[in-house]
């Protein structure tokens, strides 16, 4: 799984303030979401490409579906064109309602684009941004009295800690391959594969509780909560100006028809 | 059993935070996997568990930081749909922790599911009523998957009177969205209830003991932080609930200036001494400092511990420096780099750093706060030759600097060699300089478990293996080995951090195909017979699968249990004792036995082993090698240890290979020169 990995290479999108990133992901997600027509659907397409070029994301970043997912695509895709429905088109004296094709070519597509935008932000920003861009942004949260750094201390001890779990996860289902199948005793099938679920989640969590405790004592050998970065950044003229560019384009994306 | 400090109001302590980002972390992994690989759907709902156990153990407001965490995290990864999976998870894990805490009943759990099932929904159909457009794309694909179905369906005879009742049940769903909608949300609450009232349930009663702990305390003493000179007169410390006492009595005294060191075993209460010193109250007997202990506070005592990875936690070396500092303390981060060594490397990844590397970053956040006295508890035990002799040389080189202490405790004499004075500890107490061996586990004994099937060499053929191949983040681990162990043969494979051995014991076991080559074990490749080679991780918790000894053992491949008390003998720990045992009860080196055990059940001819010395002291690490030495000679197996370092397998092995960047540099068989 190669998203939120950071693409290491030098580009004006990975200059750019995680929080920017963040405003354009979730800008970008509600307007596709309330506007899913063709026109927003080729401009939030063209930011993304336009992001993915400027921020020399090279083609080996992209994620490789399976063959199934390929499968599955054509085949509800087939049964959405043989619905039929407006706009129709003549073709070779046939007569194809191509309506239900429409509605699932746009839903695909917001789909995907959905997953791109959060993709984007992931290759192009250091992970250990994303926590104080948070922190940063939610600081008119701070008015009402929200903890808002001990919620964006969460996330990054999160960040922090899901190398460390998805290794875990790796190594407790490798030590899972080198034992045997289950044997059959006496127990019913249903009963044994609930004990294995059991037995493996036991272990997930009896090793991220003494993961928490060492986090904990880390925590508390500096003094309890405090600074999560070095540097803290804010946006620049750069952030301003994609802003607002991706202000004007969400609104365009609203003129037209749905 | 809850404490009452689950209670308490105001900011969340280090351990609720912590143990609400692990879970939250855990929960991100669960819901992922569960939403791109649909075989695999329902282990989206398993994060129940993970927070569940948070609600379990801690307030709401920790819950609450999980889910916020988890939310987040798993938008960035995968978009929102995986944020109604956690907030349903969070919700209901919530519910259910709770009531497992509170010691409610499945009717007060059902009762809980009927208030948040409708909560939850009205939330979906109000978001689904705002974001109309979407909404009535998603039903169009529902409406015309099922018209391309009718029509197909229009050609098969028979089928037209149900087709027409299925039409008309589409119809009104779809029409009534938002009932439809309502009905599914609280049906998938309802389940999730189930499904975390089952294995939340099962969970936690077998983790009863053991809860998020943090052994250390935040500093409650109101003075300013005045640590040295420190001195202890006849202090005794007692864990709770324990019969006896851990350390004690103990007097010794600890000037500005200069380098303590405290030797002795695990198990000999030199870490409670550590822990004495970094400020817990003793139980007995009087600690005078002149001002509080501070422990992280400026001026105070600083305390850097023994494992690399969990110290960190910053995800660049620059943010950890000053990770945990007050907001607004500025401190000099490339300075403070230069002092350990790490000059230039604030910019750098931590996870791509070596132990020894870590630990210094480690000493430099604790330098942050300027400290009086800094505590090095077992830093060196899990770092490679190298590391641990550029980390002794900074701490030596600590209190001529900088005027302040060290005290650093360690298993090893060569370490407390270089301090200004020597402590030796011993079954929590101070004694004369002299060597007690306590043996840690007795020694092997009982019936062979020979391997299996006929002794066939080991190949590695061409091998290499890169990470990611072919995407930006391509990472080469091997380049190219060739090597041979033949029957009986006892291996080191030693290479520094980066140099592939831990991806070289993985395509031994036949877990990892590499990229290039193949690995053989007879004229099969391994992948086709996995666990005819048994790899012992490091972490050995992860290896024990089962709630106790007698059962993991069965589960491993033991066909009764004969063969487990067999496989018990044979690495030293006698059945009658350890059968029954849960595998959370045993110590860190029983579960390396037992893991051991679990891998000889399936009696395999080769025996990897990863880092099997790490973390032990001497007479640990002895009895290991004596029990490899014997599984070796005895039971006639091949046994290959990976380790970053030479010392002290010289009984087990007698080929050392050498890996560097992925190749083979050196190999003692080809050279003709013994260890």
């Amino acid at each position: 799984m190669n998203l939120l990995r950071e693409v290491k290479v030098d580009s004006p999108v990975h200059r750019l303030w995680a929080g920017t990133k963040l405003l354009v992901v979730v800008g970008l997600s509600v307007t596709l979401s309330y506007f899913p027509s063709w026109g927003a659907i080729g401009l939030a397409t063209a930011l993304l490409a336009a992001a993915t070029l400027v921020g020399r994301i090279p083609p080996g970043a992209w994620p490789r579906p399976p063959r199934w997912f390929w499968v599955v695509l054509v085949v509800t895709g087939g049964l959405a064109s043989v619905a039929g429905g407006s706009p129709h088109v003549k073709v070779a004296g046939v007569v194809l309602g191509l309506g239900g094709l429409d509605d699932y070519c746009r839903f695909v597509a917001v789909g995907v684009l959905l997953l791109l935008a959060a993709a984007v932000l992931g290759w192009t920003t250091p992970i250990g941004e994303i926590a104080p861009a948070l922190s940063r942004l939610m600081w008119p949260l701070r008015l009402v009295r929200l903890p808002v750094d001990e919620a964006a201390t969460a996330v990054a001890l999160s960040v922090r800690s899901l190398p460390l779990l998805v290794g875990e996860m790796r190594t407790l289902i490798a030590a899972r391959r080198l034992r045997p199948a289950p044997a059959r005793p006496g127990r019913s099938e249903v009963e044994r594969w609930l004990d294995e679920i059991v037995d493996l989640m036991v272990a997930a969590i009896a090793v991220s509780i003494r993961r928490a405790g060492e986090l904990s004592e880390a925590i508390t050998a500096r003094g309890g909560l405090g600074r999560i970065a070095a540097r803290v950044r804010g946006p620049g003229a750069a952030d301003v100006a994609v802003m607002v560019g991706t202000a004007a384009l969400c609104y365009a994306a609203t003129l037209f028809p749905t | 059993m809850p404490d009452d400090a689950t209670r308490t109001t105001g900011p969340l302590r280090p351990v609720e935070i912590a143990t609400a980002a692990v879970m939250a972390a855990l929960a991100v992994v669960l819901t992922v996997v569960g939403w791109f690989l649909p075989h695999l759907t329902i282990v989206a709902a398993f994060a129940v568990v993970p927070l569940g156990v948070v609600a379990h153990h801690h307030r709401l407001r920790a819950l609450l930081a999980a889910m916020f965490a988890a939310s987040v995290l798993s938008f960035l990864v995968a978009g929102t749909g995986t944020v109604t999976n956690v907030v349903e998870c969070a919700a209901v894990g919530g519910l259910v922790g709770v009531a497992k805490r509170r010691g409610w009943g499945l009717g007060v759990v059902a009762a809980g599911v009927a208030v948040i099932g409708p909560v939850l929904a009205a939330v979906s159909v109000g978001l689904l009523a705002v974001f109309a457009a979407l909404r009535k794309l998603t039903l169009a694909q529902f409406r015309n998957t099922w018209k391309g179905v009718r029509r197909i369906l229009a050609g098969v005879p028979g089928t037209a009177g149900l087709v027409h009742h299925a039409d008309r049940f589409v119809a009104t769903a779809l029409r009534d969205w938002w009932a439809t909608v309502a009905i599914v949300v609280i049906a998938a609450t309802a389940w999730f209830a189930i499904l975390g009232w089952v294995f939340i349930g099962a969970v936690l009663d077998r983790l009863r003991w053991i809860r998020p702990q943090d052994r250390l305390e935040l500093d409650s003493d109101p003075r300013p932080p005045g640590p040295l000179p420190v001195a202890l007169h006849d202090v005794r410390y007692r864990y709770p609930g324990a019969d006896s006492d851990a350390l004690g009595p103990v007097s010794l005294a600890v000037q500005p200036g200069e380098m303590v060191a405290l030797v002795g075993d695990n198990g000999s209460g030199k870490s409670t001494l550590a822990r004495v010193l970094a400020g817990r109250p003793p139980t007995a007997g009087k600690v005078t400092r002149p001002g509080s202990a501070g422990l992280g506070r400026r001026g105070g005592t600083a305390l850097v511990m023994q494992h690399p990875e969990t110290q960190v936690l910053g995800v660049r070396v620059a943010d950890d420096v000053v990770w945990g500092l007050p907001a607004g303390a500025e401190v000099d981060v490339a300075a403070l780099l230069d002092a350990v060594g790490l000059a230039g490397m604030g910019g750098r990844e931590t996870s791509g750093l070596s132990g020894g590397e870590l630990q210094r970053l480690a000493v430099a956040a604790a330098l942050a706060r300027d400290p009086r006295l800094l505590i090095s508890d077992e830093s060196t035990a899990m770092v490679d030759e190298e590391g641990r002799r550029e980390l002794t040389a900074l701490l030596r080189s600590l209190p001529g600097r900088r005027g302040m202490a060290v005290v650093h405790v360690t298993h090893r004499a060569e370490e407390a060699a270089v301090a200004d004075h020597r402590y030796r500890l011993a079954a929590g107490r101070l004694v004369p300089d002299a060597d007690p061996a306590i043996s840690n586990g007795s020694a092997p004994d009982g019936a062979p478990v020979a391997p299996a099937g006929r002794p066939a060499p080991l190949e590695l053929e061409g091998v290499s293996h890169t990470y990611g191949l072919g995407t930006p983040w391509e990472q080469p681990a091997l380049r190219g080995v060739d090597l041979v162990v033949e029957p009986r043969e006892g291996v080191l494979v030693v290479g520094g951090n980066g140099s592939g051995k831990s991806t070289l014991a993985w395509i031994m076991a036949g877990l990892l195909r590499p990229t290039f080559g193949e690995c053989r074990l007879g004229d099969r490749p391994v992948r086709q017979q996995v666990g005819a080679v048994g790899l012992a991780f490091q972490h050995a918790r992860l290896q024990l699968q089962r709630a106790t000894v007698g059962r993991d053992l069965r589960a491993a491949g033991a066909p009764d249990d004969a063969a487990a008390a067999a496989a018990l003998a044979a690495v030293g720990l006698p059945a009658s004792e350890f059968a029954e045992r849960r595998v959370d009860s045993l110590s860190g080196g029983e579960q390396r036995r037992v893991a051991l055990a679990g891998l000889l059940a399936r009696r395999p001819s080769v025996l990897v082993l990863d880092e099997p010395l790490a973390g032990l002291d001497r007479p640990a690490r002895d009895a290991l090698v004596d029990l490899l030495a014997g599984l070796r000679f005895r039971h006639g197996l091949t046994v290959v240890v990976i380790s970053h370092d030479l010392a002290g397998m010289g009984k087990v092995c007698d080929r050392v290979v050498r890996l560097h960047e992925g190749r083979v540099v050196s190999d003692s068989a080809r050279e003709g020169a013994p260890l």
